[in-house]
């Protein structure tokens, strides 16, 4: 009950710590890192308040946030402590290293380029996503079904498997018409590997019986497949989708650092290149926000459509 | 509406596992008929053949040699009319209690007319608190009631019963041979059930048909003439499980 209270304690020592120790370089705007802290120091205050006072179905939320309290706490105190090691001491060096203001101010005079950039990478990733993850549950299907299909299908995947799907970059930025379909293409292919593979495992390892109850049932062939094949196989598509995700996060940013000349990873490079650094720490950061909401979002899709698993 | 069943020298026989084009005989010769009316066992030793036997009859597999005909017409494929209930996992575990006992007015396009039926059924087999439940959150006894309750709404002309009990803990399993009985006479159709358990065979059966293994062929056929509700320890009943027994444990022919 108490820890629910650490993370306002670290919220103080994290600003006490940033008015009252002097400074060894300018800081601009610094008002905006003590609102970025109190921000989400209000977010963690309201969530709390609002799971305590709804009892019934918010009690087991608020007990969650209240032992996740020390975890909120100790990013106050890494904030403090990055704080003093930059913007107070110095110790790690300027422009190499820079204090958590000046990545929030290089942020607001950015934010268009950047936002431009984040939809850019957003779009890539979703297109290539789809793309990837719709063929390899075509290809699973047909290959877990047909014999044949499955004889030449096979020795692809294992040839191509451990193949990181990056390498073909380089040469679809030749081939390809458009930098843009070129790595939708390569990033697609990641994420079509994976699914397809955990596919076809799923489809072969669809009951007999599930079959057999469907066809005297009166399924026709066509409703076998999307009646009783693919949500069967739907636990193992999603182990495919998941490290089609991995996959498809680790070649949108290598892809655009080698290739395209837009999105968050060319951000990086382009910002490097100016010795902006600082630009560099607000990319990592949003590529940070950016992906955990993408795998987020997967989770809860699977979560929703696996409802079935462990019953309720 | 009558129905009568026909096995007339029924073979089957699969490829060997280990190749060289070997064959190995599942099912000889197997000849008998039944008819509406009627609770028929297969009762024998592994390797005999039973569920061969009934997987022809529900047409997923097909006979190397002779027919099978209901009403004179040969079986050539899976239909409705001949229900089938399965040992375990043959709910769709991505189905709730209702939809998996409506799946066949899906497949049909005949949902939404046949609402009414599937609650009622639901009703029928005591699961209405779990009608919109996933399989995953259900006993083995209830999952088994929702297959079987999946089948009769079709209301099949012979109802195909593979081990369907054998999953089940002793006390849920005497309960349930209840309930199928009860359903059964109900709805006066025909049914065929594999079973290792020769209490329950006596227990259920009108007729219990004995194989013997290696391949499966009939050994004898012996009618059950006991009235229902049996009484697992009354002198009739002790008499036929050993006369099953012994004909089950006996290498002649």
């Amino acid at each position: 009950m108490i820890r629910v209270f650490l993370p306002l304690l670290g919220y103080a020592l994290a600003s006490i710590e940033y008015f009252l120790l002097p400074n060894v370089r300018e800081n601009a705007f610094p008002e905006r890192y003590f609102i970025v802290l109190t921000a989400g120091i209000v977010a963690y205050s309201a969530f709390a308040l609002f799971s305590f006072l709804r009892k019934d179905k918010g009690l087991r939320l608020f007990n969650r946030l209240s032992y996740r309290a020390p975890i909120f706490c100790a990013v106050y105190v890494f904030l403090a402590l990055f704080d003093v090691l930059t913007l107070k001491t110095g110790r790690l060096t300027y422009p190499f290293i820079p204090w958590f203001n000046d990545i929030i101010n290089s942020a607001v005079a950015d934010w268009p380029m950047l936002l431009k950039s984040t939809l850019f990478s957003l779009r890539l990733l979703l297109v290539s996503y789809v793309v990837g993850a719709l063929a390899g549950v075509a290809t699973g299907v047909v290959a877990g079904y047909s014999k044949s299909v499955r004889y030449w299908i096979e020795p692809v995947l294992n040839v191509l498997g451990p193949i990181p799907p990056a390498t073909w970059i380089p040469l679809s930025m030749i081939l390809a018409k458009t930098l843009f379909s070129g790595s939708v293409f390569i990033i697609a292919l990641g994420v079509w590997y994976n699914v397809s593979l955990s596919t076809l495992i799923g489809v072969m390892n669809v009951k007999k019986e599930h079959l057999d109850s469907a066809r005297i049932l009166g399924a026709s062939e066509l409703q076998i497949v999307f009646r009783v094949v693919i949500p069967s196989s739907l636990p193992s598509i999603f182990q495919g989708l998941s490290s089609g995700m991995t996959s498809a996060c680790i070649t949108l940013i290598i892809a655009e650092m080698i290739g395209v000349e837009a999105g968050l990873g060319w951000y990086i490079e382009w910002a490097k290149a100016w010795a902006m650094f600082n630009r560099m720490y607000v990319a990592i950061i949003t590529i940070c926000v950016l992906f955990n909401l993408v795998n987020f979002t997967l989770k809860k899709c699977k979560k929703h459509f696996l409802r079935w698993e462990n019953g309720n | 509406m009558a129905t009568e069943l026909v096995l007339n020298d029924v073979s089957k026989s699969f490829d060997s596992p280990h190749g060289k084009g070997d064959r190995i005989s599942a099912v000889e010769n197997v000849s008998f008929s039944c008819h509406d009316g009627e609770f028929v066992s297969i009762v024998g030793r592994s390797g005999c053949g039973k569920s061969t036997i009934l997987r022809m009859i529900a047409g997923l597999v097909n006979p190397t040699a002779g027919l099978v005909s209901v009403d004179s017409q040969v079986v050539k494929g899976p239909s409705k009319e001949r229900g089938m209930v399965f040992q375990e996992y043959s709910l769709f575990p991505y189905l709730t209690v209702a939809q998996n006992i409506g799946f066949s007015f899906k497949m049909s396009g005949r949902a939404r007319e046949n609402k009414a039926k599937v609650d009622e059924y639901v009703r029928k087999i005591g699961l209405e608190k779990f009608a919109n439940s996933y399989p995953s959150a259900l006993s083995g006894g209830m999952r088994q009631r929702v297959a079987l309750a999946r089948t009769l709404i079709c209301n099949p002309k012979i109802l195909l019963l593979d081990e369907p009990l054998s999953a089940l803990d002793a006390i849920t399993r005497m309960s349930m041979q209840d309930e199928i009985l009860d359903m059964w006479s109900g709805s006066g159709s025909l049914a065929i059930m594999v079973t290792h358990d020769v209490d329950e065979a006596v227990y259920m059966s009108t007729k219990v048909i004995l194989m013997r293994p290696n391949p499966g062929r009939v050994k004898r056929i012996i009618p059950i003439d006991i009235p229902y509700r049996r009484r697992r320890d009354s002198d009739a009943f002790v008499a036929y499980r050993n006369e099953i027994l012994n004909g089950l444990s006996g290498n002649g022919s």
